[in-house]
């Protein structure tokens, strides 16, 4: 909604205007908030300018629809940041129900990332039940460490946090990484493309330290054994074992026990780490997790190094699980009892 | 509660009657509410909030989109057609449809608000809605430096 720009009366035209009635005023507050609730944020608070009743109107959307609208496709990707960075903090209402972002700018995800945690907050804080980002993360082709975790999703347990197009864009984007942490989210997401028979866009043929920290559950193990058949250079590799405690886990309880799903050869991997999450209720380790450690050291052929992290004392059961397990008879085992010093087990 | 008959009739506050099939209004969560609420022993339900202007274009709307057989393009262009309407006429639909809790006619009402102001200037929608801006030059020159950042 631009100040000065050139009437179109044809089209006023075919409105029947009521003359001399302020007939906007005779709507309700709500449903004003409800039609600003549905126009683009950039053009939801121009109509600040109004008039005086319209004056903080904006400020009590609760849908926010972030992207650049008809009025505000000229502006540069660098005043679109800094115009939600200003009305973000502005908002008044308590609930925010959806807040959608749409920003594929030339502008790397890195150089506003600190904003963008910060809209994430203020979105989070109330309580926000749709989420939609669409960023680009711009080209990546120098990139070595790709850290691809959401902190705040293990917290809050927010399912619906990004869609599976940005996900496909994020995994196309750390393709020449060599040095990946992934979290559950994209596991969760890459199996679910499996599932639904979607492209995957993988593999990551540079990749040769990955970090998985994913839940281990029947539904991730799709994820799990994809990304570790995508990445045959893999030479060091960390896992947290966690146990599944999400909705997933329950829902594909009935899932028959796929016993030939991991496929990938762990050839080149030398390094494997063990991360042991422990839990009040869960102190041995569930038959998804064996699983996962089975095949993994049934198929690191040239393992040189396990080593053990338990992340508690009560993880003596997990490690003694662990140890049963048959490993390849030349892999120096490590357990680690304190975070600084580490005992040997030959 | 009374059992639904083929027809049913609704009361309007100005005393317009209008009887519904049962396959229309049976499409109303709200109706079958009311049904249930107020146990009435005959098949009028009264509509005190809502008068038979209004009233008579809620009713050809839900006759037209309940219709058999009735494609996507009819549908668009009746919409089209039942929008002509002016503002405050498509504000008692609304309010009637808020009242009746029929979420698709709520929202293509506020769609079509929303299409008469989207993409509009400032000065224009003051003038095509008939806004008096009560801001005196001096506060108007304050609010717009206050929000320098989206005026720019």
């Amino acid at each position: 909604m631009m100040d000065r720009s050139p009437r179109n009366c044809a089209k006023t035209d075919k409105i029947e205007v009521e003359t001399g009635t302020d007939w906007i005023s005779a709507l309700p507050n709500s449903l004003i908030v409800e039609i600003l609730c549905k126009i683009p944020i950039t053009d939801a608070c121009t109509t600040t300018i109004l008039s005086k009743r319209w004056q903080n109107m904006w400020t009590c959307i609760h849908d926010l629809n972030c992207y650049r609208s008809k009025t505000s496709t000229g502006w540069s990707a660098k005043r679109f940041i800094s115009f939600i960075d200003n009305a973000l903090p502005r908002l008044t209402s308590s609930k925010i129900e959806g807040f959608t972002l749409h920003f594929r700018s030339n502008i790397a995800l890195s150089n506003y990332s600190s904003k963008l945690n910060k809209w994430l907050q203020i979105v989070l804080k109330k309580k926000v039940e749709n989420l939609h980002l669409d960023l680009r993360l711009g080209d990546l082709s120098s990139l070595i460490h790709a850290d691809l975790t959401y902190h705040w999703y293990d917290l809050h347990g927010l399912d619906d946090v990004i869609n599976k197009s940005i996900v496909k864009d994020h995994l196309t984007s750390v393709a020449c990484a060599n040095d990946l942490i992934i979290s559950s989210l994209y596991i969760e997401m890459i199996s679910m493309l499996i599932l639904q028979k979607e492209d995957v866009p993988l593999p990551l043929l540079e990749c040769k330290r990955l970090t998985i920290n994913s839940w281990t559950s029947k539904y991730t193990f799709f994820g799990i054994d994809r990304l570790l058949s995508s990445t045959p250079c893999l030479e060091n590799l960390t896992i947290h074992l966690k146990k599944d405690s999400t909705f997933l886990n329950y829902w594909c309880e009935d899932m028959d026990m796929l016993e030939d799903i991991f496929e990938g050869s762990l050839r080149n991997l030398k390094i494997l780490k063990v991360i042991l999450q422990w839990s009040l209720f869960i102190n041995h380790m569930t038959t998804e997790q064996t699983k996962v450690m089975k095949y993994l050291l049934e198929r690191a052929k040239n393992l040189e190094k396990l080593v053990i992290v338990p992340t508690n004392s009560g993880c003596s059961k997990m490690i003694k699980s662990l140890l049963a397990l048959p490993i390849v008879s030349n892999t120096t085992l490590l357990v680690s009892v304190e975070p600084l010093a580490d005992v040997e087990y030959e | 509660m009374m059992s639904l008959g083929k027809l049913i009739t609704l009361k309007t506050n100005d005393n317009e009657e209008f009887k519904l099939d049962k396959t229309v209004a049976v499409k109303l969560e709200i109706i079958k509410n009311i049904v249930q609420d107020v146990d009435c022993t005959s098949n009028v339900i009264p509509l005190p909030n809502i008068d038979g202007k209004t009233m008579t274009k809620v009713v050809k709307y839900w006759k037209k989109h309940s219709e058999e057989g009735v494609t996507e393009v009819q549908l668009k262009n009746f919409d089209q057609d039942f929008l002509k309407m002016s503002h405050s006429e498509l504000h008692d639909v609304h309010l009637a449809a808020k009242y009746l809790d029929d979420n698709q006619l709520k929202e293509v009402i506020i769609q079509e608000f929303l299409d008469r102001i989207k993409g509009k200037p400032i000065e224009e929608i003051r003038e095509v809605f008939g806004i008096v801006n009560d801001y005196t030059p001096e506060e108007e020159e304050e609010v717009r430096r206050e929000n320098a950042w989206a005026f720019e």
